[in-house]
């Protein structure tokens, strides 16, 4: 099945006691909630079950990404494999980002994958996003 | 918002094998006007250095999706515009793509991942037709 662990880049939310991997979409408010195993309220897809819910029914909602540093530049690591890690050059200079080794894979978006020693600085971010317009509203 | 897919790429979003959109991005309400392949080849830069793309090319994919308010969309601004955006031609750096014939504010965003209700479209010389939506995990094929 597809791995639902949130690796590199995705969210993750908190709903009624249990930490899921989710989505974030169609709308801000709207957040989709993955279980590997059933859970009550969650319809089963291919492999996983799964359950839309509105933002203000989560206890927290966070994006969970990893940075670092490659070459003495920012970077986002999207994907550990085999080889080592997929990263995405985090700048604003793509002529300088072909000069560190990274390569356009989509219109302005550099990537590249090196061995892990050579990424330096790992971090993981948890960034939380409010789930309640008094959160967003700075809690006025 | 929306985005051509890069031909080496469709596959492996279809797959569940890439989970994030990045680089320049566009909204959908500037390109209303861009119905063919030729058409967004011209007024999106698809000619970059790399690109699989050509301005003759039968069909190309587009991804869309509605922004959140947790995304995080920037002007890529040259310098001459007061920014630090720098990138390989054809890059203004003004705010908008390179083409003369279409102006198209040009946005950009760092990896993100895909919103759930994304869809992905198919485009050719009779418009558009929806060909698969995210589930916020898996694309499905459109019925």
């Amino acid at each position: 099945m597809t791995d639902v662990e949130p690796v590199g880049c995705g969210y993750v939310a908190r709903y009624r006691g249990h930490t899921h991997p989710a989505a974030v979409g169609p709308d801000s408010d709207d957040v989709v909630l993955f279980s590997e195993e059933p859970r009550e309220g969650f319809e089963q897809a291919d492999g996983y079950w799964r359950l839309a819910v509105r933002r203000d029914e989560l206890e927290w909602l966070m994006l969970v990404r990893t940075v670092g540093a490659f070459a003495g530049e920012p970077c986002l690591v999207l994907d550990e494999d085999t080889d080592g890690l997929h990263i995405a050059y985090a700048g604003h200079n793509g002529t300088q980002a072909e000069a560190l080794g990274y390569w356009m894979v989509d219109h302005g978006a550099y990537e590249v994958v090196v061995p892990r020693e050579e990424v330096t600085s790992i971090r993981v971010e948890r960034i939380p996003i409010p789930c309640r317009p008094a959160e967003a509203a700075g809690g006025s | 918002m929306q985005k051509v897919i890069p031909p080496r790429l469709l596959v492996p979003y279809l797959q569940g094998k890439r989970t994030v959109i990045s680089g320049y991005v566009y909204r959908v309400q500037d390109c209303l006007r861009l119905t063919t392949p030729r058409l967004l080849y011209e007024a999106l830069d698809l000619g970059f250095e790399g690109s699989q793309l050509t301005a003759d090319v039968p069909e190309l994919y587009l991804l869309r999706w509605y922004a959140r308010d947790s995304d995080g969309y920037a002007v890529p601004y040259g310098p001459h515009m007061g920014g630090d955006w720098h990138d390989s031609p054809p890059f203004a750096g003004n705010g908008f793509t390179s083409s003369r014939g279409h102006v198209v504010p040009q946005f950009h965003t760092m990896p993100m991942p895909i919103p759930a209700g994304a869809e992905i479209y198919r485009v050719d010389e009779d418009g558009e037709h929806l060909y698969a939506i995210y589930d916020g995990l898996t694309w499905r094929p459109a019925r």
